[in-house]
């Protein structure tokens, strides 16, 4: 029946060398389970963790473990953890002897070292950081990514971890696309050709934008009175002006003094500004053009020949106007702004009389505040007799109006209008360009451009393809180019001069083909201990988020990067490197959550918050790390310090006295103030709280996720959450004392509950509190008055007690351990892209213990990290 | 040099034979829908979402009565002669928070990011054309708060008449670096799949599966590719029109730069350039000048108007003059004939509104939405009663609006029934 042939036996040896190769890749398949261990299980653990419904949904009556399968490690170490702990079996039941927990223990932890060792990291895509960094390193070119790069989703806490990184179909598309664009910096296609002849523009008074009150046209003239910052505030530009080329463009404007009071001498600047730019761009941040003193209530010609960009027109602005809505300082501006209403009253009594008739109503701003003041003017009957500019009463008004502070000023232009001092603009013309310049992107593309494709010499084209494309592949490819790879490349380009392409073209396609190339897409397939290159790789985005720099392509290449002794010192190098900002906003800003912070937005009312204080909050935690950094503090540093860095705003929050200041300055801290570490500080508590109200168990189980490094499973999805009682009925204490009561509940939250309790004294943004506060609306405001007290109480599962939080500082420096362990953890996470595994659990040890025997240095666990075989294993 | 010239061969194909073959293709797309002789293709072959920034002021905007027999109200007097063309809501929203912020809520539903309504339909219908969909403003200011992708991006919007006129006309000059560019960047993914390829005989079974992930998205971007080739070798259409020798893109020019971008919006409805528009129109403090009257303040500003009659009354009279371009909009929709000798307008759903529903407060809930053009029972206003817990939302207009479509949608973030009674 069945047919021999050698024909055949090839087929199926190919068969089965395929079906082996193919088993040789999954680790192992299903592997039994031993069978002391089965009895071990059936004997303590099988009554609750069987059948359809096991307890927690854990189920162990297995005969196997499927290794391959994604979840078993984890599910395993969770066994293993919990029988080690001591935390199961529960003590309400059969307890196995220490000898048999001990012999359980050894064959979990055997089997578990087998099927989860260290290493496996997938193969890890670019995150966006890091692919904006080495698209620019690479290319020499200036770049960003377009706002609609898609972003990257967070696994494990972190956007560089490979199983996370996903690649889509927009994305390649954009990959695609930014090969292109970045391939056309260095190598730009030929310019089109536009027509540059000179034209002359002419722009009456009419024909400006205006915002809000930046100018009022009377009797055929524009009059600008404010010189506020922002552009819709201060400033006028033509509306139907843009530069069409990079040229040489002659200016003229017409310009009088009007009612210039005795001493001030306007001076207007004309301002370079992109036409079709945000309205509320700040006139000090634009290039100046000209600058004219007015002289005089005639009308006065100012020329000047300028230089301006394609699609730039020019602003006038009225550099030194008295009025200004800007505000640098809130008791300077109180203090101008209603001086100058005081003086504008003693000129004009009845303006002031009125205007206190008027006041101030919701939404008055500009000139419908200004009309309604005028028609109480106008209806007369006003007690402008005993209307007195000198009393406390209206010296109290005009302190009052100033707090209105840009809807105030708007009204004071209106005024200013009429009474001056002010600049009239008569007219305007351009005329340009008179001279074309080439733009100078263009220059620069043009230096780039040569830098790139260097001298031919007397190369031939395959010979000058190589010799551009070498070094470019290699460092795209982060590893010198192969023979083979470099010949395709090549290839790329003579093929596509063949077809009838320029040399330059086929240049060009091949860099794009290197930007869309897998070798330069991701990093780390190799299996293994990582080479040189992958070494110097992973140290670089691991430090820098950037393709390793020169030296480091140089160690790799020479074979010395592998060198410990070499190793540290580049580590240490590039701790050093401006680029390390990097590592420090992307792995703080995901370890402790900052970079969520914009999105919690805090209750404004509520908790008095403006936006301003984020920046404080976040910045306070940026330099703190960055200097536990830089000085190799040790990591108790992180947990308690007698140092912090702060500004007026962060300090207000802190009940800390601070000069009237938006730096942020490093302050020394009281000796047993609460403020020192991070678990303390405003961005933590912010964190861990929902702009609102505050959950302890949310912030307990962020402290247990991020300090402690013991990570609770989810909640069970049965339960709904605890909503906060603000009627100040009952406690949140009170509300949570059912953790206690049931003993399912009760095992997680024993360890949740403490750390979440000892920080009820932090509010949502992280302000001190004795009392929860009852919130009540009268008249339309919000009035906050004390609620029940805040109970702080708590105790550790191992029997530490804590009162409060300088308890649970204590308590973590004692045991720093704990805390190193957990952030070693995060390091290696966020550095080798993967999870830790349970292979890593004993290098983890070794690293902390090492570590303190220093002094426990942070910079100093970097290194150890680095040097670790976790950190070396692909 | 085996690899290049399988790249050569492919790109051969292409070049020859696959330009040849996607245009017969699109041809037959094309007069496929667009005669819709089966009689169960969906009526309504369009959709344009328009949104205005700073909203209106809506005591002015809804009708004081409901039903058919109301009387105009003053912001909507503009469009009063188009009434059986269009249907007045009051009482939708999304249930969505307020602010600034959260006006991109109009076209994601509760809870952006996420995909908008126009992004949904342009996933469905945008094959068909030349641009699966288009995204308009008037210059800067008004970008990326109304179109977005399922992965919560915003869309990038053109604001300049003459760049979204070059886009959809471009000149030759344009037209031969993209040929060039996407014949080129066909090869170049060949050169990388290639590349690729070699890589996963040497990675182990999870690192092969990410190489799937590339290989699927490179395969993606080339049927991208292929689509746009073939339409660059479809003329585009030669249209009548004269653009301004200046962008008007200065704030206070915006007004202006409406009507333009509507007349361009008509003309890519018209050459089926598109079936899918979302139109912002932004605000800011630029004052603007209507009637040849500077008004007393700056747009933003009469928008926090404080209940002060006579700021409402110049709030009123910008939205009205949004009002009448777009009425002016819908008319031109309705002069016009697409492909089946079909009135524009009856073919083509339009969504106009706000994700304001009152600047004043920064309030998002009630909006100001009304629906006009395709086959729905026009002329009348729908009042929704909010407080009913069977109140429709206006999550459901949207299911409305893409089921008439054809879509097969029945839900959309918060919502999950229509309001087809209302409109059928």
């Amino acid at each position: 029946m069945f047919g021999f042939s050698f024909e055949n036996l090839m087929k199926q040896l190919f068969c089965l060398i395929i079906v082996l190769t193919t088993l040789s890749r999954i680790s192992v398949a299903e592997e039994p389970i031993a069978r002391s261990a089965r009895e071990f299980l059936a004997t303590y653990c099988l009554d609750c963790h069987s059948g359809d419904t096991p307890e927690a949904d854990i189920n162990l009556d297995v005969k196997e473990i499927a290794w391959e399968k994604h979840h078993s490690a984890g599910f395993w170490t969770r066994v293993f953890d919990a029988l080690k702990a001591g935390d199961m079996p529960p003590a309400n039941v059969d307890q196995p002897s220490p000898k048999e927990r001990k012999a359980m223990l050894a064959w979990l932890d055997k089997t578990l070292t087998k099927h989860d060792p260290v290493g496996g990291t997938v193969f890890r895509r670019l995150n966006r950081l890091e692919y904006e960094n080495t698209v620019r390193d690479v290319l020499g070119i200036p770049f960003s990514v377009p706002r609609s790069f898609p972003a990257d989703t967070q696994s494990h806490g972190f956007d560089n971890v490979g199983e996370g990184l996903v690649l889509s179909p927009p994305l390649m598309a954009q990959y695609l696309k930014i090969a292109t664009s970045a391939a056309d910096e260095l190598l730009p296609p030929p310019a089109k050709v536009i027509d540059v002849s000179p034209k002359t523009v002419h722009i009456g008074p009419g024909d400006f934008t205006l915002n809000f009150t930046t100018g009022h046209e009377i009797d055929g003239i524009l009059r600008m009175v404010s010189s506020s910052d922002p552009l819709a505030r201060g400033s006028v530009w033509p509306n139907r002006f843009e530069a069409r080329q990079r040229g040489i463009y002659e200016v003229e404007v017409d310009i009088s003094q009007f009612r210039s009071t005795p001493g001030h001498l306007p001076i207007v600047h004309l301002l370079a500004h992109s036409a079709s730019d945000q309205a509320f761009t700040k006139a000090t941040t634009l290039r100046k053009l000209a600058e004219f003193k007015i002289e005089n209530p005639q009308v006065q010609t100012c020329r000047a020949t300028v230089e301006l960009k394609r699609g730039q027109t020019v602003v006038i602005h009225y550099e030194n106007a008295p009025l200004s809505s800007d505000k640098i300082d809130n008791q300077e501006f109180l203090k101008r702004i209603s001086g100058q209403l005081l003086d504008a009253f003693r000129n004009d009594p009845e303006l002031g009389a009125a205007w206190m008739k008027a006041g101030y109503q919701r939404s008055d701003r500009g000139w419908s505040w200004w009309k309604r003041i005028e028609d109480i003017r106008s209806k007369g009957g006003l007690d402008v007799e005993n209307f007195d500019p000198e009393s406390d009463k209206v010296k109290a008004f005009a302190l009052q109006m100033a707090r209105y502070s840009v809807n105030t000023v708007e009204t004071m232009c209106c005024f200013r209008f009429f009474t001056g001092p002010g600049i009239d603009v008569h007219g305007m013309s351009i005329n340009g360009p008179i001279q074309v310049l080439e733009d100078e992107e263009t220059l620069k593309q043009k230096e780039r451009t040569a830098r790139f494709l260097r001298e031919r010499g007397r190369r031939d084209d395959n010979a000058y393809a190589e010799a551009i494309l070498q070094p470019v592949l290699s460092k795209a490819f982060r590893r010198p180019v192969t023979d083979k790879q470099l010949a395709t490349y090549v290839d790329i380009v003579l093929n596509h001069q063949r077809q009838g392409h320029r040399f330059e073209d086929g240049i060009h396609l091949a860099v794009r083909a290197a930007l869309c190339s897998t070798h330069f897409l991701f990093r780390e397939y190799r299996e293994g201990p990582l080479d040189d290159y992958d070494l110097a790789a992973r140290l670089s985005y691991f430090l820098t988020s950037s393709p390793p720099d020169a030296r480091l392509a140089k160690l790799a290449s020479a074979g010395e990067l592998s060198n410990p002794e070499v190793l540290e010192e580049e580590t240490r190098r590039l701790l050093k490197h401006n680029k390390v900002k990097h590592f420090l906003e992307s792995f703080t800003g995901q370890w402790l959550d900052l970079r969520k912070l914009p999105d919690i937005m805090p209750d404004a009312r509520l908790l008095k918050w403006i936006d301003k204080d984020l920046q404080a909050v976040t910045a306070e935690t940026e330099l703190f790390v960055s200097e536990i950094l830089r000085k190799n503090h040790p990591l108790e540093t992180f947990i308690d310090s007698d140092f912090t860095y702060l500004n007026r705003r962060n300090a207000k929050l802190y009940g800390i006295k601070f000069p009237n200041s938006d730096a942020m300055k490093r302050v020394n801290l009281e000796p047993g103030s609460l403020r020192g570490g991070i678990l303390t500080q405003a961005s933590v508590m912010m964190a861990t709280a929902n702009g609102v109200d505050t959950q302890p168990v949310l912030r307990g189980a962020w402290m247990l996720e991020n300090i402690f490094g013991m990570p609770t499973p989810p909640p069970p999805s049965n339960v709904p959450a605890v909503e906060p009682d603000t009627s100040g009925a009952k406690s949140i204490r009170e509300l949570l004392d059912r953790h206690k009561a049931d003993a399912s509940c009760a095992r997680c939250h024993q360890k949740i509950d403490p750390p979440g309790f000892v920080l009820e004294n932090f509010d949502p943004v992280g302000r001190w509190r004795d009392f929860y506060p009852i919130y009540e609306k009268r008249n339309d405001k919000v009035v906050t008055r004390e609620g029940q007290p805040v109970d702080a109480i708590s105790q550790l599962p191992d029997g530490t007690e804590l009162k409060d939080v300088a308890d649970l500082k204590r308590y973590l420096v004692r045991n720093v351990d704990i805390f190193s362990r957990c952030l070693t953890g995060k390091l290696l996470t966020y550095a080798t892209g993967r999870p830790t595994s349970f292979g890593d659990r004993n290098i983890i040890d070794q690293i902390v213990s090492g570590v303190r025997q220093q002094g426990n240095g942070f910079a100093d666990l970097i290194v150890a990290v680095v040097q670790s075989e976790s950190f070396r294993t692909k | 040099m085996s690899q290049s010239s399988t790249f050569l061969n492919r790109r051969r194909f292409l070049r020859t034979s696959g330009v040849a073959l996607a245009l017969p293709l699109l041809e037959s797309l094309l007069t496929k829908t667009a005669s819709a002789k089966d009689g169960k293709a969906p009526k309504v072959k369009r959709l344009v979402t328009i949104g205005t920034y700073l909203g209106f002021h809506t005591p002015s905007w809804f009708p004081e009565q409901t039903g058919r027999d109301y009387s105009a109200s003053p912001v909507l007097k503009p469009i009063d002669d188009l009434r059986d063309d269009f249907t007045i809501f009051s009482g939708l929203d999304h249930r969505a928070p307020n602010g600034h912020k959260n006006w991109k809520n109009y076209l994601t539903g509760k809870g952006t990011p996420g995909i908008s309504l126009d992004q949904i339909v342009a996933k469905a219908v945008g094959e068909k054309t030349r641009f699966e969909s288009l995204q308009v403003t008037c210059g800067s200011s008004g970008e990326g708060q109304m179109s977005f992708t399922k992965e919560g991006i915003a869309l990038p919007a053109i604001g300049r008449p003459s760049v979204l006129f070059g886009h959809l006309f471009h000149s030759g000059e344009n037209k031969a670096r993209m040929e060039y560019l996407l014949d080129s960047g066909g090869s170049v993914l060949d050169v990388v799949l290639d590349e690729a390829r070699s890589l996963q005989r040497q990675v182990n079974a999870r690192d092969a599966a990410k190489l799937d992930e590339y290989f699927s998205s490179v395969r993606d971007v080339e049927q991208k590719l292929k689509k746009q080739r073939a339409w660059l070798n479809v003329p585009t259409p030669k249209v009548d029109f004269k653009l301004p020798e200046f962008d008007p893109v200065a704030p206070d020019l915006s007004l202006e730069c409406e009507s333009l971008m509507y007349d361009l919006m008509v003309l890519a409805l018209e050459t089926d350039s598109t079936r899918v528009i979302s139109f912002l129109a932004p605000g800011q403090g630029q004052v603007f000048t209507i009637d040849g009257e500077k008004l007393s303040a700056g747009y933003h500003g009469l928008s926090h108007h404080g209940n002060d009659p006579d700021k409402i009354a110049e709030f009123n009279a910008v939205g009205k003059e949004h009002v009448s371009r777009f009425g002016q909009f819908v008319r031109k929709l309705k002069e016009r004939k697409d492909s089946d000798g079909q009135s524009l307008l009856d073919s083509t759903a339009i969504l106009y509104g706000s994700g304001m529903g009152n600047a004043n407060t920064h309030n998002n809930s009630n909006l100001p939405v009304l629906v006009a053009g395709g086959p729905f029972k026009h002329g009348s206003h729908h009042a929704i009663n909010r407080d009913s817990s069977s109140a429709p939302l206006l999550g459901d207009l949207f299911l409305t609006l893409m089921q008439s479509m054809g879509l097969e949608e029945d839900r959309f973030v918060n919502a999950s029934r229509n309001v087809n009674e209302l409109l059928f």
